[in-house]
């Protein structure tokens, strides 16, 4: 029996180290220590500790104070990474303008066998000072390179001196032909669009504002990325409802972003402006962030370029939100997902697919108009959601590159049969969820957020960075409490912050 | 909430050999042998506390705040040239960058305390130097020799003010333990100045500076 006691000793023992940390009521400097690491990232000064002794506590009005200050707005940014996860576009934005450098001489790689007809060779190191007013060479030499043990001519025109857009101090060796400034070639090709890209005699224009160079391209995806943060500063600072996070039409331009939309954005696939209009920012001004009205069918952060090219499918958007802000995890089944040969290609029927795809593919539609791998909007003018042309050449089966690439044209299952004809991402939608890509994701926000469900979900979150505490550790008597509160205040988010620290439990610790 | 703890003891289970066990290339099937099975009830324990009691988790501090509070507590950043030294280590210290790290790593693990016993070792040296030259530093006077026990001992309860954000009570223990360590460090040293860097990142690698 010394045996059994001692090992009911060492169990409870155990029991009690790992789970039965005492809790603590904090002392008023503890909690002010705590309170102000939280809401401002840093331990009270001295003289704010000798104030709050004095004070004989924190009052109201000083977290008041604290939450006006720009720390506050950076812990909630900080907050609000993990939930958007957002980094900079880890993809090329477009290489035919990205500027490299070799021997200190700046040349577009990927575009060089269109001016000097040989691949991925730069200019060699002489300055040409036979050029016309766009920097167009007049006159260039052959020269020779050994490539793979043979040597091979090259059209070589040399390099100018240019003063770029990121650094107005300086100028800097460009090749020729990739520092002409010509807005036209001689065919008449504009070569402020995509369509100069492999164009002889167009090149990266005045102060080379066409192009990019690998750090100005880092500061594009970064302000993309940072854009996302400063959705949620407005929201702080503006004091807007947390709903606008989600769904409000802006786009915020810092001096980066302006200058890319202005001149960039046209020759990128893969990016589209959100505006019309630009603020007038210099290049340089990347703490000034600028918002500008764009037009109803953007929903905030979920269509902003930063949150589009971070998460580049539709399905990895959904899941993203559905995490998220609905705090839900899709799980698959015991045993994995088991293939069960051919059956239909719609996912939401599909067995071993459907416990997840039921859900997922109708929440995918939200994203059905945004362009995946893409922050890029697709209008109904741009491809209608029924294409009568596609569903014809469906029957004959001629149809064009167009149709193959975009439309539901061939049908290998009974399944895909009602949707021939139709954009691929209003194919296998049923009846009541075919206005999902027209109304965008907004429409999913205000579900959620009249059901009940974004407000919850938001409450578990901020509990789960003030309180420390995981899904499993929540009060669910508490968060209903809070949850409540935050809905009823037109989701009013430092309200709910206020709410929680000033809860009796902000005051223990276990 | 109660629940019966129920030992079963596999009194059959045993490491050793039997002596008439299979060879080791003998592969025909043997039977197990019979496992007896002790049921007894040994009575009711606690399995967890009352649960109407609600609090907060005491956390680690991220490597911002530890950075940030740092230097608000003493003016010094922890740098080698123009580098911040957190973000250098940002990565190895857990810090997520949301595209391959989505989480954040506060764990108190080893590498976090070697990290956390550099950057108090730089911080408190550069800020002891900092502040005992000028009459009005905060180290000036307890760094100059002669100095009486009290005042000494003044001095670590204020620095754990300080610090950790707790005011010391009658005969603290906490404090007679850093009391112990300055006077060991002094009389291995003589050096006033050794102890209380020793002092000082004791302080800032206690869980009293880095939770809360």
């Amino acid at each position: 029996m010394n045996i059994l006691a001692m090992l009911l000793f060492v169990v409870s023992m155990a029991y009690a180290e790992s789970t039965t940390d005492p809790i603590v009521e904090v002392t008023s400097v503890e909690f002010a220590r705590s309170l102000s690491l939280k809401l401002r990232g840093v331990v009270p000064s001295k003289s704010e500790i000798e104030e709050i002794e004095t004070r004989g506590g924190l009052d109201t009005e000083l977290i008041h104070q604290w939450m006006e200050s720009d720390e506050f707005a950076e812990q909630v940014v900080w907050h609000h990474k993990f939930l958007f996860w957002n980094a900079p576009f880890s993809n090329n934005l477009e290489q035919k303008r990205t500027l490299l450098t070799s021997s200190g001489i700046y040349y577009r790689r990927f575009v060089s066998q269109y001016h000097r007809g040989l691949i991925r060779q730069s200019c060699s190191d002489w300055e040409n000072t036979d050029v016309n007013e766009w920097n167009q060479p007049q006159s260039t030499q052959t020269s020779y390179v050994t490539q793979g043990g043979q040597q091979v001519s090259y059209e070589d025109e040399g390099w100018v001196w240019v003063t770029p857009y990121w650094d107005s101090t300086t100028t800097i060796k460009v090749c020729a032909f990739d520092a002409q400034t010509n807005l036209y070639n001689e065919a008449g090709i504009d070569c402020r669009t995509a369509e100069s890209n492999k164009v002889e005699d167009c090149g990266c224009g005045p102060n080379l504002q066409w192009c990019m160079n690998r750090n100005t391209e880092a500061i594009y995806k970064e302000s993309m990325a940072e854009e996302l943060s400063e959705r949620v500063r407005q929201m702080v600072s503006q004091e807007l409802p947390y709903t606008d996070l989600l769904t409000e039409n802006v786009m915020y331009y810092n001096g980066p972003l302006s200058f890319y939309y202005q001149h960039l954005d046209p020759f990128i696939q893969k990016t589209q402006a959100p505006t019309e209009t630009f603020p007038d920012l210099d290049f340089s001004d990347r703490n000034t962030w600028i918002g500008v009205e764009t037009s109803e069918l953007y929903s905030g952060a979920l269509t902003a370029p930063g949150w589009l090219l971070r998460h580049q499918t539709n399905r990895g958007r959904a899941n993203r939100f559905y995490e998220a802000f609905l705090c839900s995890t899709f799980v698959p089944p015991i045993g994995g997902i088991v293939d069960e040969g051919v059956s239909t290609p719609d996912l939401s029927l599909k067995r071993g697919c459907a416990d997840c795809h039921a859900r997922l593919e109708p929440w995918r539609g939200y994203w059905g108009r945004w362009a995946e791998v893409s922050s890029s909007y697709i209008s109904t003018d741009e491809f209608p959601s029924f294409s009568q042309e596609c569903a014809d050449c469906a029957e004959s089966g001629s149809c064009n590159n167009m149709c193959r690439n975009n439309y539901m044209v061939d049908p290998a299952h009974v399944d895909d049969s009602p949707y021939v004809g139709w954009y691929l991402p209003y194919v296998y939608l049923k009846l009541d969820q075919q206005y999902h890509p027209d109304d965008g994701p907004k429409s999913w926000v205000d579900t959620v957020s009249m059901d009940g469900t974004l407000a919850q979900c938001v409450t578990q979150n901020t509990a789960s960075w003030l309180y420390g505490w995981s899904p499993d550790e929540m009060d669910s008597e508490l968060l209903t409490e809070w949850s409540n509160t935050f809905e009823n205040s037109d989701f009013d988010y430092e309200k709910l912050i206020l709410e929680m620290v000033m809860h009796p439990a902000y005051g223990r610790v276990q | 909430m109660k629940s019966v703890i129920v030992l079963m003891l596999s009194w059959g289970c045993t490491s050793s050999v039997p002596s008439d066990g299979p060879s080791s290339t003998d592969t025909s099937p043997v039977e197990n042998p019979s496992i007896d099975v002790n049921e007894e009830l040994l009575g009711d324990v606690e399995l967890s506390e009352d649960t109407t009691v609600v609090a907060r988790r005491r956390v680690r501090m991220n490597v911002d705040q530890l950075n940030q509070s740092m230097q608000q507590i003493t003016g010094v950043e922890w740098k080698s040239g123009n580098t911040v030294l957190w973000d250098r280590y940002s990565s190895t210290l857990g810090v997520p960058d949301f595209e391959e790290r989505t989480s954040e790593d506060l764990e108190g693990s080893v590498i976090f305390q070697k990290f956390l016993q550099d950057a108090a070792t730089y911080t408190c040296n550069s800020w002891i130097e900092n502040e005992s030259e000028d009459g009005d530093g905060y180290f000036y006077v307890v760094t100059q020799e002669g100095q009486t026990s009290s005042v000494l001992k003044a001095h670590i309860g204020h620095l754990r003010y300080l610090i950790h954000g707790i005011s010391s009570g009658e005969e603290d223990a906490f404090d007679e333990s850093v009391w112990d360590l300055y006077q060991l460090v002094y009389q291995r040293t003589e050096n006033s100045v050794s102890a209380w860097q020793t002092v000082c990142v004791a302080m800032f690698t206690h869980p009293n500076f880095y939770t809360y």
